[in-house]
């Protein structure tokens, strides 16, 4: 449980990790993933403790502030999907649930931003969590199937897949916006 | 990465933790290790009183088996004065006879 500091004459000497600055400088992407996946900010401030109090615990496990980010990102995307399932918090977001458009898609558009994020909370879990990850976290396909256990190529898939769901219902609702 | 991923990166951009996020897990890390130091002693209470309650069980024993050989010990002792007794007596009447 140590990261290399150095000492004034540049000699490299271990430091220990602690905790207090990794959960400041890790709660704002813990916290971000679960909601953007659960889309329930109690709930994702839940299971943002709970991934926090489970690294205070296993924090004599982890050797580098790097390692302690990617355990962060795996625990947090399997705790998020277990959730979702347990919970049966699948937000059955439709296209009819999003709100009309008030104005043209523009460069800052938060209405836009809300809208893919209701088409992202659409997908299925594992698909959503890989999508959130690859945008949120630009994580890498690889980095992605370690953090979840699964196998590269099943994440490419899920990612070229659900791109184009995203895709397609995007440019409808675009579409609809400017035809309707 | 194309205007598509770039505008999906975009809805999905981090968001701050919810204030006071930091202060309520470091309260509940606190109280977790309190709660972990107290059953910690709890633990260490019962090992001892478990301990001193075996010596006292050990101790107890020892001595029941000691007052035991010695209650043995005065009853062969008492037998044996009974049996010397008896001799002596039976030799001082030979020895009246004569």
């Amino acid at each position: 449980m140590a990261v290399m500091g150095t000492t004034w004459t540049g000699e490299a000497v271990a430091q220990p990790l602690r905790f207090p600055e990794l959960l400041r400088s890790n709660q704002s992407m813990v916290f971000s993933v679960a909601l953007r996946f659960l889309r329930d900010r109690a709930a994702a401030e839940e299971i943002a403790q709970d991934v926090f109090l489970e690294l205070h615990r296993h924090l004599h496990e982890l050797d580098s502030e790097a390692h302690v980010t990617n355990w962060l990102r795996k625990v947090t995307g399997r705790r998020c999907i277990d959730a979702a399932r347990r919970r049966k918090l699948r937000m059955a977001v439709t296209l009819d649930d999003a709100p009309e458009p008030a104005a043209a898609p523009t460069n800052a558009d938060p209405l836009r931003d809300r809208r893919l994020r209701q088409l992202v909370a659409s997908l299925p879990e594992r698909a959503r969590m890989v999508v959130i990850l690859r945008y949120q976290e630009e994580m890498m396909p690889e980095e992605i199937a370690e953090a979840l256990d699964l196998p590269v190529r099943t994440v490419k898939s899920q990612l070229t897949r659900a791109l184009a769901v995203l895709r397609t219902k995007f440019s409808r609702l675009s579409g609809g916006e400017r035809h309707g | 990465m194309d205007d598509f991923e770039r505008l999906l990166e975009q809805s999905l951009r981090r968001e701050a933790a919810p204030f006071g996020f930091e202060q309520r897990v470091m309260a509940l890390t606190a109280r977790r290790r309190v709660a972990w130091q107290k059953w910690t002693a709890i633990a260490a209470m019962a090992v001892l009183t478990a301990g001193a309650g075996w010596r006292y069980e050990e101790v107890r024993r020892e001595r029941a088996a000691g007052e035991s050989a010695k209650a043995q010990l005065e009853t062969a002792l008492r037998i044996t004065g009974a049996k010397l007794n008896k001799v002596h007596q039976t030799i001082d009447s030979m020895n009246e006879g004569f």
